[in-house]
């Protein structure tokens, strides 16, 4: 999240309908949008606030390689630095190394995808900012719009005119 | 022709009721002579010098092709027992690869009159196998498990079509009703019979009609490769059916980019574990050693020319489609799908070469030339001209499934 | 399922978070109780030796070994359920995939205490890993017992992370309706999540992912477990089908203990109209599809040793069905692949008494497979002179007992202190509350 604190306004929503329209009335009118709060994911937010694919996925792929390469050599040169035949099995065996090196790609896929998604999505955090209700994890849907002034009193008419809860300024 | 869809369907979507655009005729034709032609080559063939080579080229295609359909008639079978409704506009197509399947019956007795050339152990008698691997008794039981399973393949497809035509027909609505609940009461029993039949006598062909082939090798997973293997085929054939027919057939409306999406994921699924199964066997019997098994993989891998075809389906099987079947974007273009398809068809076709030649083969040089291309492309023909013969006889929708609704457009 | 309100999938599921009654406390106790004379069981190995195991020549791999492979295999499900079903869109996964994955990492986790306990001289343990070290020793990246390592570990880190990512957002449901030092500690558990749409567009991207690694890590880890066995040229070890058989066998059997922990939690906190009964139906129907699997491996293995003429092969495989070992043998066929056959009846799976009873008996049939596998083919190998039979002991008993008290132990702490139904996976497959609907 860009800023933390932060004052503007912010509207709370019981129903996912009238969200939408007040976010498509924001971004008809000009307001740039902070945050929206929502209890669950919903696409339409996505698409109205013409968010791309996250980036995370190419976090997973650069991990995968990396642990597919991490596996694979450490297996090699663990084999190299003493070139014994066991089993009748060559030194560098890429068979079994298969199973090394998939497991390695898994492991750290997925410690990438995770590093990303913490990085991305700001946590940890310690402190929840201003404009954060309990109730947004519970059943209302938030729009928080920043800034003073036109943008903001703007805001608080498209969400009065759509059935928003509550409209609560925050400093 | 019930290509026309009647008044009284519920749910047909507006546009079905226009002729469906026909199979053009060419098709047809080419289908016929690539048929003739193999049969004459194959003919031609068993009488003389090349009768070893005719019938393991024969044998590769019996076993690739009847693979092939009843795998697409799994699929059917599992799209009815998981009431999957992405699937549906599918379903038909699936369907018309499974036409096949009495073709296959009669040509898996064909076999017979190949029996010194194809089963080693006809002449000499494999110590301590005579019991079982004895050519009257191979013939009846695997008679049998085909005629069974080819059964409960024709009879699901009929009750599929059953509900068409008695919707179509200008029957009591009260009697369509409960003819359509008998008839999807049915499938609900039948899908499973299926889906055991498949694994049970599916293994068995694999044991007896490849594994045999090398008496003295065994893999207790054989069987199980080659029936995942086959349906890992069988989603390439209808991923390649469904990206070549959307146009011709008019289903521009009914198989979206999603579909194909879909597709491309269990495609991907089942590459994945195909693959695993292929590593399972080639894992443990490398790293076991023991002389009477890793013969026969040996052989695969090290001398030359099978060893360059056993890299060709390494790459080309799973490798490629592998990475390409990662990508989003192309598992939803039809194009790149039936170039990917075709690219796994033709690979899985020399796996299967790869499985039976090297334990037939005696010769020196690489049997792979006119001949093989001749008694294949004579397979490619009746398999042809049996999906053309169903799609131009039946509906290319299961209009009367109710599961089947016209799909929305996914956003992207 | 039923129309739920946002709130009241909130209320109902975080209701299950409130402060037990005594019942609770007394059980939780026992459980402990026995844990810690079960550790005490295994103090008193590691002190006097392996000796008070049973485990001797020729059955070098006793009961340590067959319960290691039965918590790995219970563990499977958990993915399955989270990880696999979710790729495939099966919606009856979502009341259930929170307890399911709890149950992969906590049975991961006493897995992976089984080979310790196995190991004896536990203080060497670190010698499998692969550090540098001053004589320059690194371990055989070809034994299969290395590959066991990297795969549970990533196994065990694995779940962990998908299960406690997931958890994030239920978390931040709790700390919202915490109050006091129970609000501090949830708020440092839900990491600060706030459901802003810059993390839900990151989440919603990650989850898919870890879904689709955790889906082949799943079937590896099993294959893994299985080479353990396959990679060996112990007669009755030694075929290929282990590792598809025994990754079926451990989704056989972590349903299994799937079923036998959701049919009493869903009465005791009354959330059956979440875990509803077309859930336990449709975990009912998979357990058929699993155990005609197992039963296809039984009958393929039993034909391919006679088709082979390997004369210890054979052997060995009827020792199994008529030997020392035989009532193990028959336990094992009838409650893994005759048992659950009854679930192709409706009735049968849509009453608790029924499903109970028969996930108890897969469960039961599925250690005494491992048991069938691992002690009856060591104990029946190549050279008759070398046969012998094995018997656990009273310390490898209590210790058995301990990792299913260990088992229970956890999981009741988890329903009582994490959101064990997943709460936003609910309200997502619910319509969201829109102002035309509530007007009529």
């Amino acid at each position: 999240m860009s800023t933390f604190k932060s004052s503007g306004i912010l509207g709370v929503f019981p129903f996912a309908d009238d969200l939408l329209k007040a976010l498509e009335e924001l971004k008809a009118s000009g307001v740039p949008i902070h945050t929206v709060f929502s209890p669950i994911p919903r696409s339409e937010i996505q698409k109205i606030l013409g968010q791309r694919p996250s980036p995370v996925r190419f976090f997973t792929l650069l991990g995968g390689s990396l642990g597919l390469a991490t596996g694979i050599s450490l297996a090699s040169y663990a084999h190299l630095k003493w070139e014994f035949v066991t089993g009748g099995k060559p030194v560098l065996a890429w068979i079994p190394f298969v199973v090394v090196g998939f497991e390695f790609t898994i492991l750290f896929g997925v410690l990438f995808t995770l590093a990303s998604l913490l990085f991305k999505s700001g946590l940890p955090k310690l402190r929840l900012p201003e404009q954060y209700d309990p109730r947004f994890s519970g059943d209302r849907f938030g729009v928080f719009v920043s800034g003073s002034g036109g943008g903001k009193e703007m805001a608080r008419m498209i969400f009065q005119n759509n059935g928003a809860e509550e409209v609560r300024d925050v400093f | 022709m019930s290509s026309e869809s009647p008044a009284n369907i519920g749910n047909a979507p507006e546009g079905s009721l226009e002729k469906a655009p026909g199979i053009p005729l060419w098709l047809t034709v080419l289908s016929a002579v690539f048929f003739v032609g193999g049969a004459g080559v194959f003919a031609g063939s068993v009488g003389g010098a090349l009768a070893h080579r005719a019938w393991q080229v024969y044998l590769i295609n019996f076993v690739f092709f009847t693979g092939l359909s009843f795998g697409a008639v799994l699929f059917v079978s599992v799209l009815n027992m998981t009431n999957a409704v992405w699937g549906r506009s599918l379903k038909r197509l699936a369907e018309s690869l499974g036409a096949f399947v009495p073709v296959s019956f009669i040509l898996f007795w064909i076999l017979y009159f190949g029996k010194e050339a194809i089963f080693p152990w006809s002449a000499h008698p494999a110590h301590g196998k005579e019991v079982w691997l004895s050519v009257p008794f191979l013939f009846v039981r695997n008679g049998l498990g085909l005629f069974a399973l080819s059964g409960a393949a024709l009879a699901l497809i009929h009750e599929s079509l059953r509900r068409e035509k008695g919707v179509s027909s200008r029957m009591d609505p009260a009697l369509a009703a409960k003819g359509a609940a008998q008839s999807r009461r049915r499938q609900a029993v039948l899908s499973p019979v299926f889906g055991i039949l498949y694994a049970v006598v599916l293994s068995l062909l694999a044991f007896d009609l490849i594994m045999s082939l090398d008496p003295h090798w065994v893999s207790t997973l054989f069987g199980a490769y080659y029936f995942i293997g086959s349906f890992y085929t069988a989603l390439a054939a209808i991923l390649f059916l469904a990206a070549l027919t959307r146009k011709p057939l008019g289903l521009e409306s009914f198989i979206l980019p999603n579909h194909f999406h879909d597709l491309g994921k269990l495609l991907l699924g089942f590459c994945l574990i195909t693959g695993d199964f292929f590593y399972s066997q080639f894992l443990v019997i490398w790293y076991g050693n023991l002389p009477e098994e890793a013969r026969y993989v040996i052989l695969r891998v090290r001398e030359g020319g099978w060893a360059a075809t056993a890299w060709a389906v390494l790459i080309f099987s799973f490798a490629i489609p592998f990475v390409v079947l990662l990508s989003r974007k192309l598992k939803m273009i039809p194009a790149a799908m039936a170039g990917l398809t075709a690219l796994i068809l033709g690979s899985m076709w020399l796996e299967r070469f790869l499985l039976v030649a090297p334990s037939l083969w005696q010769g020196s040089d690489f049997p792979f030339g006119f001949l093989e291309a001749g008694v294949t492309a004579g397979f490619l023909g009746a398999f042809a001209l049996c999906v053309i013969f169903f799609l131009g006889r039946f509906p290319r929708l299961p209009f009367s499934d109710p599961l089947f609704k016209r799909p929305v457009e996914e956003e992207k | 399922m039923e129309r739920f309100t946002y709130q009241e999938v909130n209320r109902e599921i975080l209701r299950t978070l409130n402060p037990p009654r005594k019942p609770y406390y007394f059980l939780v106790g026992g459980l402990f109780l026995a844990v810690l004379y079960a550790a005490s069981c295994w103090a008193y190995q590691i002190l006097t030796g392996m000796g008070v195991a049973g485990v001797m020549h020729p059955v070098n791999w006793g009961i340590y070994l067959v319960n290691f492979v039965f918590w790995v295999g219970i563990a499977h499900s958990g993915t399955l359920i989270s990880a696999i079903l979710y790729l495939l869109r099966a919606r009856w996964r979502t009341s259930i995939a929170r307890s399911a994955e709890a149950m992969t990492v906590f049975a991961v986790m006493i897995a992976g205490l089984f080979p310790f306990i196995h190991l004896g001289r536990i203080w060497v343990f670190y010698w499998i890993l692969p550090y540098p070290n001053q004589r320059d020793l690194w371990p055989n990246f070809q034994s299969p017992l290395v590959f066991d390592m990297i795969a549970i570990s990533t196994y065990l880190t694995v779940s962990f992370l998908f299960w406690y990512t997931g958890m994030i957002p239920d978390l931040a449901a709790v700390r919202d309706h915490a109050t006091g030092l129970r609000q501090k500690i949830y708020r440092i558990l839900s990491l600060g999540w706030v459901g802003s749409h810059r993390q839900w567009r990151h989440y919603t991207s990650a989850y898919v992912l870890f879904a689709a690694l955790a889906t082949p890590l799943v079937i590896s880890v099993h294959s893994v477990v299985s080479w353990d066995f396959a990679l060996s040229i112990v007669p009755g070890w030694h075929s290929t089908i282990f590792a598809p058989y025994f990754v079926a066998g451990a989704i056989h059997s972590g349903l299994a203990m799937v079923l036998t922990l959701l049919i009493p939690l869903r009465r005791i906190f009354r959330v059956e109209k979440f875990i509803t009964m077309e859930t336990l139906e449709s975990i009912a129907k998979t357990i058929i599809f699993t155990g005609l699997i197992v039963g296809y491996a039984y009958g393929v293995e039993y034909f391919m040793a006679w088709y082979s003429g390997n004369r210890v092969e054979r052997d060995t495989f009827i020792w199994r069905a008529v030997g020392h070992y035989a009532y193990a043998f028959w336990i094992m066929v009838v409650c893994n692949s005759v048992a659950p056959l009854a679930f192709f009846f409706k009735k049968v799976r849509t009453r608790l008494s029924s499903l109970l009873l028969i996930s108890v008996l897969v469960n039961i049939g599925m250690w005494y497979e491992r048991f069938v596998i691992i002690v009856g083919s060591m104990a029946h190998e190549y050279n008759p002179y070398s046969w012998g039979n094995y018997a656990p002991t009273w310390v490898e008993l209590s210790i058995m007992a301990g990792s299913f008290c260990l088992f229970l132990f956890l999981f009741f702490l988890f329903v009582k202190f994490l959101p064990s139904i997943s709460i936003t996976e609910i309200k997502e497959s619910l319509k969201p509350p829109a102002r035309e609907r509530s007007k009529a």
